[in-house]
């Protein structure tokens, strides 16, 4: 095992994750719904992986199907159990269940997470009951530390969620999921449901935990500027298909893909002085049961060339410190794209922000 | 300032609910003018009362809802000439006062393209209904405009889409077909309330290209409800503050962002996660959360959260200061500065 090997915790192979579509009575089967498609990375121990992308771009869908929430259609999900790489599609229930004691996962909506009609004591008992927790003094010393982590009175554990906030329900989920100690937290857009002001508490909140317990993050989230404050790393997804990885500040300094590019500039920053060039992506996202053929974004893509409309990028090594990107751009053998300079900030694309920047 | 160059003028607007017999006040002594031609954000978080304001003014709040203001003034503009309207006036929220004006001179995009369309009719007639309503135009006629409507909001194959039902449309379309509805009867004021909170970021850089667009070529003006301070720097000509139902700061895009006076719109401003933040750079975070606006707050509602909060903050009524021409401040802070109504 390599020592690249050895620091990562899970290694996704080419996993996919196909929704059936039917139609009529018999329920035939007319397409799929390719939600994740052919999606291979690695997650190391103790980082922090940003998860990116717009709506429908499978990113929940991944981070479900690594629960174990969703089943794969293919591929592999290898666990690092203690050195030795266990695949998790192939577990029986027994060691599905030991799983998940390892990951554990935050949702986005608070208000829905949290059974009404039971106490946060008792919503905080059960994941420690199933998974072994015997005496009562040993549930609740673990209730209680992890209620100061995220900074919530520990008498508060007899009340109902309705007799909470947003933020402090958000903060309760994220320490029911670490109330049984997980080496992995995934973390499902865990502050869109928030207010821009209690956003900022449960983030740092996060980060603070996260450096205590040495955790390992799964951060899923669509808007990047979040993300990038939360991660080490960061995917970008587009129609179930990673198209950039690469760790946070060359993503938001030397972005490589035609749409990470447009992603990043298409968020508005709080800064007057500033303004940057905005590309200005045509059309919409397509769906997901009519992918266009070969790179899903050359429908949108402001550098489409030829070849993009048949063949389908593979997601290669370009550039430092591991920064993949999955576009033709960057092939050396691909003729016909003389006009894009290859120090990230294609001129085609200047060209068109020039355009754009009508204001 | 005169009537030629306002278009909207609010002034100490009160909106309350009458729920479990108590009466709760949502909109506190609320004013602002939008001057014409301009694009005016309304910022703060959920349920600090933005979407309130417009609506009272717009007259769309329930039966329980008391609203009561000195002056609700909307200058229309024909012919070179200014007439004015007193919305708060107009007794019947629904009558043919009020119905004249909605349409034709305020209109409002709500935040939700998806429940604002009727999933039963084709996108054309929704469209089309206003124009039909108010001009009496003959169907095929109004085809016809709505047609060149879907041409200049840039919604592909018009022709064979103006007669597909929104089920059939992606969000970011049906946005622009909600946007046509607005439009159609070509308004003067354009209220957008949170246009785009349920859109992706590249098709909300789409129709905020959009809407600036039709302030600038076509001189509409705009008022823009948000929580997005990103957006509103993008936007913006003047900024309205509000919280917990009040107006905290009023300011041109520059008093906002580079003058920034208001304790909790500085906070607004440090917490939001910015591109390119430093590993180690922290989110400055707001201590506790919005208050219940049933429970009565004597003085500043921003008082709990706030790092200057003095004994004088937590009682009596805070006036708002005019730090600069134009910028007005509800806060103790400025109190050396005059003192407006």
């Amino acid at each position: 095992m390599s020592a690249d090997e050895k620091n990562a915790i899970i290694q996704i192979q080419n996993l996919k994750t196909w929704f059936l579509v039917t139609k009529g009575a018999f329920k035939k089967v007319v397409g799929y719904v390719k939600a994740v498609d052919g999606v291979s990375l690695k997650v190391y121990k103790g980082e922090a992986l940003g998860i990116v992308g717009e709506s429908g771009c499978g990113k929940s869908t991944l981070g479900k199907t690594i629960m174990l929430l969703e089943k794969p259609t293919g591929g592999k999900i290898l666990y690092n159990d203690n050195g030795t790489f266990k695949d998790v599609t192939q577990f029986n229930k027994q060691e599905t269940f030991a799983f998940r004691k390892k990951v554990q996962m935050v949702f986005q909506d608070p208000y829905s997470a949290l059974n009404p009609q039971k106490k946060i004591y008792t919503s905080f008992e059960e994941p420690l009951k199933v998974h072994g927790v015997k005496t009562q003094e040993e549930r609740e010393a673990a209730m209680q530390k992890v209620l100061k982590m995220v900074n919530i009175q520990p008498e508060y554990l007899m009340r109902y969620p309705h007799q909470f906030s947003g933020g402090q329900r958000q903060r309760l989920c994220i320490a029911r999921a670490l109330v049984v100690k997980p080496d992995v937290l995934i973390c499902d857009e865990p502050v869109s449901a928030l207010d821009v002001s209690i956003q900022a508490q449960v983030l740092n909140l996060m980060k603070d935990i996260q450096k205590e317990l040495h955790l390992t993050y799964l951060f899923i989230a669509h808007d990047l500027s979040v993300v990038q404050y939360m991660s080490d790393r960061i995917v970008v997804m587009y129609l179930g298909k990673i198209v950039e990885i690469a760790d946070s500040k060359s993503l938001y300094d030397d972005p490589l893909h035609p749409y990470t590019r447009a992603l990043l500039s298409a968020i508005p920053v709080p800064d007057i002085h500033n303004h940057k060039k905005r590309i200005v992506l045509e059309g919409e996202t397509p769906s997901p049961i009519r992918k266009p053929s070969g790179c899903a974004f050359h429908s949108r893509c402001p550098n489409r060339m030829e070849i993009c409309k048949t063949v389908d990028p593979a997601l290669l090594h370009r550039g430092q410190n591991g920064h993949m990107v999955a576009c033709h751009l960057y092939d050396d053998k691909v003729e016909g794209k003389s006009a894009v300079k290859m120090d990230g900030k294609g001129s085609a694309l200047e060209e068109r922000a020039d355009s754009d920047e009508k204001y | 300032m005169d009537n030629q160059q306002i278009i909207l003028d609010v002034k100490n607007l009160n909106t309350s609910f009458v729920s479990d017999h108590k009466e709760v006040r949502i909109i506190k002594d609320v004013s602002f003018q939008v001057k014409r031609g301009t694009t005016l954000a309304v910022v703060g978080e959920s349920g600090c009362g933005k979407s309130v304001t417009m609506n009272s003014i717009m007259r769309f709040t329930g039966s329980n809802a008391r609203v009561q203001a000195e002056n609700i003034q909307y200058n229309a503009l024909q012919d070179e000439k200014i007439i004015e309207h007193h919305l708060e006036r107009i007794k019947k929220p629904n009558g043919p006062e009020m119905r004249a004006l909605r349409g034709p001179e305020i209109s409002m995009v709500f935040q939700d393209p998806m429940s604002s369309l009727n999933p039963v009719y084709k996108v054309g007639d929704q469209v089309a209904e206003g124009l039909i309503q108010h001009t009496g135009m003959r169907k095929k006629e109004a085809r016809k405009k709505v047609l060149e409507m879907f041409c200049k909001l840039g919604i592909p194959d018009p022709e064979e889409r103006i007669d597909s039902y929104p089920h059939q449309f992606s969000g970011g379309m049906k946005q622009r077909v909600v946007i046509a509805i607005a439009l159609i009867c070509d308004p003067e004021l354009i209220i957008c309330d949170e246009p785009t909170t349920a859109l992706d970021v590249t098709i909300q850089a789409q129709i905020m290209e959009l809407l600036k667009g039709l302030q600038i070529n076509e001189g509409k003006s705009i008022i823009l409800i948000t929580h997005n301070m990103g957006l509103v720097a993008e936007m913006a000509d003047e900024v309205c503050v509000m919280y917990m139902g009040r107006v905290m700061e009023f300011g041109t895009l520059e008093d906002i962002f580079d003058r920034t006076a208001h304790p909790y719109t500085q906070a607004l401003l440090k917490s939001v996660p910015v591109l390119g933040l430093a590993d180690d750079q922290r989110l400055e975070t707001i201590p506790g959360s919005t208050p219940n606006p049933a429970d009565l707050i004597e003085g500043c509602e921003f008082a709990g959260r706030c790092p200057y909060t003095q004994k004088s903050c937590r009682k009596g009524k805070i006036p708002a200061f005019e730090v600069s021409p134009g910028h007005r401040v509800r806060c103790l802070k400025y109190d050396t500065f005059p003192e407006v109504d």
